[in-house]
């Protein structure tokens, strides 16, 4: 009996032996390393990643989803190893460093602003930015915050836009493009113009796609799990009880009082945007363990992974039930806090619609 | 070793020009170049495909564009530039004139 597993080549799911895994593994590894500093190393990546696609597609039938190892054995030797064409190491050397990524000779490849969902957190908009401006994506997430911070929540605005204007990067082709030459602003106003003109129908299915994206990027992880995921999910299951449970009383503070705890929001910043970004906040440093326990559910081996759901569901239905009995008896903080939910509402809304009135 | 070994480095030279041909015959996509070559003494695999039409693509001899396909992703098609078709016929009359010397030496 074989172990199977997931993996993504260009954008597909294929299921493979395990031992057909690492042979893969072993060759595209290796052909990383022998494209070394070859300019259109990520391009060729793609490639042949979409070669062996087609290769394995061939394997598959409507009563056979794995491809066995024998079969990625076949593949790996038509595939052939990764020979660089000669003169590539007197070009490359004349090439200027990492960021030049065009050939003396080829036309100018345009650098353009994708979002990337390769890693994204929410659409790949900070992830697109920082590849555009070649600096790390962290920095770009830090910067949407501290901006949503001062702009009182408008930041949050400004990424539901972009997640809508700037289309995402799917090929190959496109995601070079994301890291390519200077940024066109006309260009992003003229294509959410047309976009608006598309109307609404155009809207609600890139909200669709999105959420299919979404879906699809939290449950399948093209990668497989770190081995120390096996048999803690239990253990992030608490980690991230314990985080809401902190996030909960900030939220409850914060709506109550102005403040966190003893520390008061500056006058200027509305309730309403508080909470906003301690909720942003919170889904941030919540989702690399968010990400560890589907990690752990997906991983096959000892025990189904349904059980790893289950144990997962389990404490946190427990642990709630356990907050919200002692809240009700024994905190009237807790319904304060309701109470106030409705004006907090009513204030967002009137902030939202001052912010569009002042636009216009 | 045998008669293919010894003309191993002259058909991988020639690789480049016979690309070349093929694509300015039709517009292809890899795997197209790669069944073309299949059947004849230039076999070629992915690995050395991939990387000699980025080079090329990189050199300005050709380029591509993107089409649908009915099964599966979008594909590749590759076409000549300018710059490639005048190649192409540079590389022709200098194949033409290698045949001519390699037949008169003997004579």
């Amino acid at each position: 009996m074989q172990k199977v597993i997931s993996i993504n080549l260009n954008g597909n799911a294929y299921q493979l032996d395990e031992s057909g895994y690492d042979t893969l593994r072993e060759y595209l590894a290796g052909a990383e390393t022998a494209l070394g500093a070859n300019p259109d190393r990520a391009e060729i990546m793609n490639d042949l990643e979409q070669a062996i696609a087609e290769k394995c597609q061939r394997f598959l039938g409507p009563h056979k989803s794995v491809v066995s190892a024998n079969e990625v054995d076949q593949i790996v030797k038509e595939m052939g190893p990764i020979e660089t064409a000669e003169g590539d190491k007197t070009t490359d050397a004349g090439e200027k460093g990492a960021g030049g990524d065009e050939g003396p000779h080829a036309g100018p490849r345009p650098k353009r602003l994708y979002r990337n969902p390769d890693g994204a957190m929410i659409a790949g908009v900070c992830n697109g930015l920082a590849s555009y401006f070649g600096i790390d994506v962290t920095f770009v997430r830090i910067g949407f915050v501290l901006v949503a911070i001062l702009s009182r929540g408008a930041g949050i605005i400004i990424y539901v836009a972009m997640m809508f204007i700037v289309p995402e990067a799917r090929t190959g082709e496109e995601r070079a493009a994301a890291g390519g030459a200077p940024f066109n602003a006309k260009e992003v106003i003229e294509r959410a113009k047309k976009q608006y003109a598309d109307g609404q129908r155009h809207w609600r299915r890139q909200w669709r796609q999105q959420q299919r994206q979404w879906r699809r990027y939290s449950w399948t992880s093209g990668t497989t799990p770190p081995p120390w995921t096996t048999g803690i999910a239990p253990l992030f299951a608490l980690v991230h009880l314990a985080l809401f449970v902190t996030m909960a009383s900030m939220m409850i503070s914060l709506v109550n009082t102005g403040g966190i705890f003893s520390w008061r929001l500056p006058e200027d910043v509305p309730v309403w945007a508080g909470a906003l970004i301690l909720f942003v906040g919170y889904q941030i440093v919540v989702s690399p363990i968010r990400a560890a326990q589907h990690w752990s559910w997906n991983l096959p081996g000892p025990g189904q992974p349904g059980l790893y759901a289950f144990w997962n569901a389990a404490i946190w239905l427990t642990g709630m039930a356990i907050v919200v009995w002692i809240a009700f008896h024994h905190i009237p903080e807790i319904q304060e806090f309701i109470q106030r939910l409705p004006g907090l509402a009513r204030e967002f809304a009137e902030a939202m619609r001052d912010l569009f009135a002042k636009q216009r | 070793m045998g008669l293919a070994d010894k003309f191993a480095a002259i058909r991988k030279g020639l690789l480049e020009f016979l690309i070349l041909k093929i694509i300015a015959a039709d517009k292809v996509y890899a795997a197209d170049i790669l069944k073309r070559l299949s059947d004849t003494e230039f076999a070629t695999q992915e690995g050395t495909l991939y990387p000699l039409l980025s080079k090329m693509r990189r050199d300005g001899l050709l380029d591509y564009e993107w089409q649908e396909s009915e099964a599966g992703p979008p594909r590749k098609y590759y076409e000549l530039t300018t710059k490639g078709k005048s190649q192409l016929a540079d590389l022709n009359n200098y194949w033409q004139q290698l045949n001519t010397t390699i037949t008169q030496l003997g004579s």
